[in-house]
């Protein structure tokens, strides 16, 4: 790479801000136009990004030119890269989709404060994905949280708000877990840099890190919402307008788990052992107690927040399972992407459905199969993905998931993720089939915006054609 | 690419390219549709026919890409495949020219034909699977692709058996899936190779091999509706008559039925899946499959829930066929594939002729519409003497030659239920001959929608379908022992499968 | 010429009946439809002994051919069947449902001639499921109450029969390792494919107990059908024995005393039933049971001896022609009996045949049970003495059987005489009495001092018949059909116990 062009890490973290304080001096509601093409640069340097890494392996910028410990230095390597892959392309899709839905009368005033938050929310994700030092993850966390509660209150209604505040205390209190982790482990080891923590971590801890280390992970698990710390989820994304609730569901949720995946793999990898069994556990709970609820709720976006809580506990049952080989790295790192994209979709497709129909009830949802045809079609295409069926991403996680639970002879793990799957498919096709019904007499159906349906369709079809080239993305892993 | 990677791909894509065009066309571009339909199924034809051509000769046609390490999706069309991919695209060919006619005017259209050639597309894909891991994205393909179809009528009747279907068929598929992935934990990927491969493992997996394989079956089980697994199949006979006739002959039981072939064949290989011991449990669990679906079948008042319950009990020949160790027996059930689809699409074409024509669904009351409908009776006796076993037809070769295998290999016991099934055949099939030649007809049917005139009973688009099919059952039972018959080609394979 | 004679055999029949559906072509069709057997009639009479047409590509590979056996059965077959084709056509002129008849007449036809010409099983199997599923187009054809209780029970046992016949075919063909006739004549299959065999063939021919339908459908049937149902169709089940069971070189002893013992019990049950009936059709089908029982005597012997066979095939085959002839110009005359009522002429013209059947000196039926007795007396004891007696008593069964229905016919009041039904019939019957002699030198030709022994049971019978008019004895009357009638009631009671159970099972289920 030539001096002439800056590394395109630092401009993943600069670029969004930018736009961000745009579109805040344009004033509420504005911004869209703005937006749309920045993402689009975005995707490009993130995959600029990430073919380079593959070329050349992991890399570190300093940015300013001062290296650790007393610089912020930027680590970019496969994990990263893909996870900077999926926000830019999926925040890009939703942006489309957004632009679409708050231009609708009805919609208008949630626009608000969307666009710049937006633009701090991934500045603070891109960031997070590109730190290398447990402090300066803590203020990208910190960041993340803030605008992502200021995102569930944008659409200003009583029950947002009282969700958003919610949110905020869980999120407030776990990154106050987290910082105090951190300081616990700058006081014992000197240092807060990942890279130089790994080798000074023995088997044999003081007491100080292993509190040190559960404060973390447990502020991190709240804020991935893992059971049973999902409570906060379902009402602030299922509350939110659909654009945010993608968001939040697809991204925010995931960077908390890239936190904990780092951590486990990185410094924290010969404590592992011993919590995996925990976070496995709970992650079985989860897809158990999530998809129950998902089976049991009234309305459409409920249950797709309660496939969220269900999904996430996929991501956890990975680490009893890390000893084995990578086999269970990529099978996390290939579902919190299936997960990603078909979780935007689906919460996409799930505001097209309410708006079509006017009502946010399964019942209200008769005859859509007729009307809105595309949409349903997506709603279906990312179930595939979620019920891990093929060809998608999501059934080569799970593939991957099994051969690794049975390659390490752990056979609870299998039998959790096969019903987990028929648990999923169970609620997937409690909206489909219900939209095959034959609609009363006295529905009436409002027009909806082509784009929505198309870019709802085009995250669905993402998420299971990247079921083909599996392949590239184990590869960047690396 | 060489053609001879490109021209698998494009038997699938044939059906594919046009069904997803047809779910963006609006729906009244009925001649559009009509066209790209018939577009694809012809041009798949031709590109089987020279798939058909190549294999005769020795060619081989494959294609491999990788999914993930160690993971590839393997296309390969031998001689086991075409006869699958064959039968499926000849008789979408017709699917499609009666369903075309049958949805004459109905809601929907583009959906279900869209959804329609994603189900054929699922079936030939499962069809060329070269390996475990592509056989199973096809499996569930088709269960996805299907379900649509099924509840296509949006009826809470169409609902629940819609979902039955899918609770089945999905509960099978996790079974599968596990034993997929059990066998890739065991020794990598596990492709399709005449005799199979899992005897390389050595004799301290056998008995987890044992279970995969009770776990692999059960999985194509349930769309092979072996009893116990059978329950779906009744319920989804609310849909439409085409779906119906794609269940039954073209796409969904057939792969269940063709799974356990392969199963048997090219991942255990039958010499060694008979050193285990495990044909003999699968021959009892077909043979009894083909006595109790027979038995359920007799009770049945609705055409179309007889004609499920027949479907049971017929498409388990196939997995007896397999069961019996020996040539004769596997040639038997491999022609019995394709004999049993001719024959139960004639008759789900023939009912839903009736149905479609004179409103008629049931058996009571079918009483002389074979004056009204000579053609399609005609056709629907064909088909019937068919399934009982009575000579010319295709269903007297398939079962002498099972008869002939289940002796070969020293299995006098299946004669007897052959002897049963075909008991049981007759007597519930030859009742509704009964009603349909000889019974007077009634001064009113329940629901005339489409008048007859002159010879043309019914629209032409419902008529010509299973007459060509039913002429098919003659022709293959008559003319069977031709160099291009069906059982022709089944000899071809089982040679190749026993030369190992 | 061989092979295209063989393919006209078959397919005029075929063509005709194809040539019936379409309304343009049907005039011209209903012309030609009783001449249907013509090429099978030259084809006995004229093909030469080689005739064999190979047909590898159709069904299991096929071969049609001639032997002797089938050259004689083809022979009596096609003249039959033409004898009744120009009855049928004077017979049925009025009849409203014409085409079908004809229709499944013609279908009917081509199976039974078929039969004859296939050397090979599958042909065979298929020409014989052809011949009997069409038949039921006959029997049903009045569509009476009786009709469809005949047609139901004839239907079931047709199947019955049919899917034995297969299953025992299987067996056969595996342990023969071939399908073609050829291939059967050295093999010795399992006795469970010989019984299979012989069961399946036994519904056909009639065997006790499985002979419940015969006496049902062959009376409803029209007379021109009944003729051919009880003349020769018959006669496709002791043709397939004939072809399909080892006979001449193997031993079944089991099997073969249970045929004899069955032909034993078919010849005075067939009698002593048949005594007690009104019908005058029934009568005649009651007679047909009865005399199949002499041909299963046959068969059982050769199965018991083989070393008897080669004397036993010619006797089995003169009497299947004879009782062809005799028993279809019975029937014909019993319909011309019932259009025109108890007249001399019509008395006379039964006699002929009547007598024939009792085996009055030289009469076919003389010449064939001479040869047949010839043939079983060389059976070991206790078969040979038993039969020697048995035998003529049998003889006198039947010359009372045969007054029975003299007598019957001699009661019906007399009507308009019809020439087109009656000239047929009387020619028929003329022909019958001079054919069997045709045949005659190729069995033992009876001693002419066996004349007496030919007499007595004909006058002992007739003795009999004497006294029981003059004794004005009752005769009581057992339903057609005899045992079908308690396993009717049987079903029926099994039916309303389902009845009982269904609800409960629902109930259970819900």
């Amino acid at each position: 790479m030539t001096e002439a062009w800056p590394d395109p890490a630092a401009w993943l973290i600069l670029l969004p801000l930018a736009w961000a304080t745009l579109a805040f001096l344009a004033g509420p509601g504005r911004g869209g136009r703005l937006a749309i093409p920045a993402l689009a640069a975005q995707c490009a340097l993130a995959l600029w990004l990430a073919v380079s890494l593959a070329e050349s392996g992991a890399r570190l910028h300093p940015v300013g030119g001062w290296g650790a410990p007393l610089g912020i230095d930027l680590l970019a390597d496969g994990l990263s890269a893909v996870m900077l892959l999926l926000t830019q392309a999926v925040a890009l899709a939703l942006a489309v989709y957004a632009q679409a839905y708050f231009a609708d009368a009805h919609h208008r005033h949630e626009a608000t404060w969307f666009w710049p938050l937006t633009g701090f929310l991934i500045a603070a994700m891109n960031a997070l994905f590109l730190s290398a030092d447990l402090f300066n993850l803590y203020v990208t966390l910190e960041l993340l949280g803030l605008a992502a509660v200021g995102l569930v209150a944008v659409g200003g209604g009583t029950a947002q708000i009282a969700a958003a505040l919610r949110y905020l205390l869980v999120s407030l209190i776990a990154s106050g877990a987290y910082l105090m982790g951190v300081a616990l482990i700058y006081g014992t080891y000197g240092t807060a840099a990942i890279a130089s923590l790994a080798p000074l971590i023995d088997p044999t801890p003081p007491l100080a890190t292993w509190l040190a280390a559960g404060l973390m992970v447990v502020g991190l698990m709240a804020k991935t919402a893992l059971f049973p710390f999902h409570f906060w989820l379902p009402p602030a994304h299922g509350g939110a307008p659909a654009p945010v609730s993608a968001l939040l569901s697809a991204l925010v949720v995931k960077a908390s788990f890239y936190l904990v995946l780092r951590l486990a793999l990185g410094p924290f990898a010969p404590l592992a052992e011993m919590a995996a069994w925990l976070a496995g556990g709970l992650g079985a709970a989860a897809i158990l107690w999530g998809s129950w609820q998902a089976l049991r709720t009234r309305h459409i976006k409920r249950l797709v927040a309660w496939s969220t809580v269900a999904q996430l506990g996929y991501l956890f049952l990975i680490f009893p399972l890390l000893a084995a080989d990578g086999l269970a790295m990529q099978a996390g790192v290939m579902q919190a992407v299936a997960h990603g994209l078909a979780k935007a979709a689906l919460f996409a497709a799930a505001g097209v459905l309410m708006r079509a129909t006017g009502r946010d009830t399964l019942d209200g949802l008769a005859g859509v199969a007729g009307r809105v045809p595309l949409t349903l079609f997506a709603f279906g295409l990312a179930g595939v993905t979620i019920m891990g069926l093929p060809p998608s991403a999501g059934f080569l996680a799970k593939w991957l998931l099994i051969d690794a639970a049975l390659a390490s002879g752990q056979w609870g793990w299998v039998v959790v993720i096969i019903a987990g799957g028929l648990l999923a498919a169970g609620y997937i096709f409690r909206v489909l089939r219900r939209a095959f019904l034959v609609a009363p007499e006295d529905s009436r159906f409002h027009p909806v915006p082509r784009r929505l349906e198309w870019t709802a369709f085009a995250l669905a079809v993402a998420s299971v054609l990247l079921g083909l080239r599996g392949a590239e993305l184990v590869a960047l892993l690396g | 690419m060489t053609v001879n990677e490109v021209l698998p791909l494009a038997v699938i894509a044939s059906s594919l390219l046009p069904g997803l065009i047809i779910f963006a066309l609006p729906e009244r571009r009925i001649g559009l549709r009509s066209a790209l339909n018939l577009l694809g199924a012809v041009s798949k034809l031709v590109f089987v026919g020279l798939l058909l051509a190549g294999v005769a000769a020795g060619e081989e046609y494959g294609f491999r890409h990788t999914v993930l390490p160690g993971v590839e999706l393997v296309f390969k069309a031998d001689a086991l495949a075409l006869l699958f991919v064959t039968l499926s695209t000849v008789l979408w060919l017709f699917t499609t020219v009666y369903a075309i006619g049958y949805l004459e005017g109905s809601p929907h259209r583009s959906r279900f034909f869209g959804f329609f050639s994603l189900c054929v597309t699922a079936t030939v894909g499962l069809a060329m699977a070269g390996n475990l891991f592509t056989f199973f994205v096809f499996y569930e393909l088709l269960t996805l692709s299907t379900f649509p179809l099924v509840v296509h009528r949006g009826t809470p009747q169409a609902m629940r058996g819609g979902m039955v279907y899918l609770a089945y068929t999905l509960a099978g598929g996790a079974l599968l899936l596990t034993g997929i992935v059990w066998l890739h934990g065991l020794m990598g990927q596990v492709d399709f190779v005449h005799g199979g491969s899992v005897a390389a493992l050595g004799p301290q997996a056998t008995a987890q091999l044992k279970v995969v394989f009770l776990l692999l079956i059960a999985g194509v089980g349930v769309k092979a509706a072996i009893v116990p697994l059978h329950g779906w199949l009744p319920q989804a006979m609310v849909a439409p008559a085409p779906v119906s006739a794609l269940l039954h002959a073209v796409a969904v039981v057939k792969a269940g039925a063709f799974g356990i072939v392969r199963i048997v064949y090219e991942v255990y290989g039958v010499e060694y899946a008979q050193s285990l011991g495990l044909l003999l449990p699968l021959a009892i669990a077909a043979a009894i499959t083909i006595v109790w679906g027979s038995v359920r079948a007799l009770f049945q008042d609705d055409l179309k829930k007889r004609l499920a319950y027949s479907t049971v009990s017929q498409v388990s020949y196939i997995a007896l066929g397999v069961a019996l160790f020996g040539p004769v027996g596997t040639i038997g059930g491999l022609a019995h594939l394709v004999h049993q689809g001719i024959m139960k699409i004639t008759l789900f074409f023939a009912a839903g002729n009736y149905a479609e024509t004179l409103g008629v669904h049931k058996v009571s009351e079918l009483d002389g519409a074979g004056r009204r409908m000579p053609l399609t009776s005609a056709a629907f006796s064909i088909a019937a003497f068919g399934m009982i076993g009575v000579a010319p037809t295709a269903g007297y070769v398939s079962k002498w030659y099972l008869g002939e295998g289940a002796l070969a290999a020293g299995m006098d016991w299946v004669v007897a239920v052959l002897w049963t099934s075909s008991l049981l055949n007759a007597a519930y099939f030859l009742p509704i001959l009964y009603r349909l030649w000889f019974r007077p007809r009634p001064a009113a049917w329940p629901h005339e929608h489409i008048p007859a005139r002159g010879w043309r009973e019914t629209g032409w688009l419902l008529l010509a379908p299973p007459l060509i099919t039913a002429a098919a059952v003659l022709i293959t039972g008559l003319f069977a022992e031709t160099s291009w018959s069906p059982l022709a080609w089944a000899k071809l394979i089982a040679a190749r499968e026993y030369l190992q | 010429m061989n092979a295209a004679s063989l393919t006209a055999s078959l397919l005029l029949p075929l063509a005709l009946l194809l040539a019936l559906l379409p309304p343009a072509t049907r005039r011209i069709a209903l012309v030609l439809a009783p001449l249907a057997p013509l090429p099978a009639l030259w084809t006995a009479s004229l093909a030469s002994a080689d005739a064999v047409l190979d047909l590898p590509w159709l069904l299991l590979g096929s071969r049609l051919g001639l032997d002797d056996t089938g050259r004689l059965f083809l022979l009596f077959t096609a003249l039959t069947w033409l004898a009744a084709g120009l009855y049928a056509r004077a017979y049925l002129a009025r009849d409203a449902r014409r085409t079908a008849f004809w229709a499944f007449f013609l279908a009917t036809q081509a199976g039974n001639l078929g039969v004859c010409l296939a050397l090979d099983l599958a042909s065979f199997y298929t020409l014989y499921a052809l011949m009997t599923f069409a038949a039921y187009g006959l029997v049903v054809h009045t569509r009476s109450a009786e009709a469809w209780r005949a047609g139901r029970i004839y239907l079931v046992m047709a199947v019955l029969g049919e899917l034995t016949l297969v299953a025992g075919l299987m067996m056969t063909a595996h342990a023969a390792g071939g399908l073609m006739i050829a291939d059967l004549q050295a093999a010795s299959p399992p006795p469970v494919a010989v019984a299979l065999v012989a069961a399946g063939l036994g519904v056909k021919v009639g065997l006790p107990l499985l002979h419940l339908w015969l006496p049902l459908a062959h009376p409803v049937a029209p007379v021109p059908a009944s003729a051919v149902l009880s003349g020769v169709m018959l006669k496709a089940g002791l043709l397939g024995w004939l072809r399909l069971l080892p006979l001449g070189h193997a031993v079944y002893p089991e099997i073969g005393a249970t045929l004899l013992l069955l032909g034993l019990i078919a010849m005075f049950y067939g009698v002593a039933v048949g005594l007690a009936q009104r019908d005058l059709k029934v009568v005649l089908a009651y007679s047909s049971v009865s005399q199949m029982g002499f041909m299963t005597l046959g068969v059982g012997a050769g199965l018991s001896a083989p070393g008897l066979w080669p004397v036993l095939l010619p006797a089995v085959g003169l009497y299947a022609l004879h009782h062809a002839l005799a028993k279809s110009a019975l029937f014909l005359g019993a319909g011309v009996a019932l259009k025109v009522g108890g007249r001399a002429w019509v008395l006379a013209g039964l006699a002929l045949p009547a007598l024939a059947l009792a085996g009055a000196p030289l009469t076919g039926g003389w010449l064939a049970k001479a040869a047949l007795k010839g043939g079983l007396a060389g059976l070991p004891a206790p078969w040979g003495g038993l039969l020697g007696i048995l035998l003529p008593l049998a003889a006198v069964g039947t010359t009372l059987l045969m007054t029975r229905l003299l007598w019957l016919v001699h009661r019906l009041p007399a009507k308009e005489p019809v020439a087109s039904l009656a000239l047929p019939w009387l020619a028929w019957t003329l022909l019958g009495l001079v054919l069997p002699w045709g045949y005659a030198q190729r069995v033992t030709f009876p001693e002419w001092a066996g004349l007496a022994a030919a007499t007595w049971p004909v006058l002992l019978g007739l003795l009999f018949a004497w006294l029981a008019w003059r004794g004005r004895l009752q005769v009581p009357v057992i339903p057609p059909g005899d045992l079908v009638v308690p396993l009717e009631h049987l079903l029926k009671i099994l039916k309303r116990r389902q009845r009982d159970i269904l609800p409960i099972e629902q109930r259970l289920r819900s």
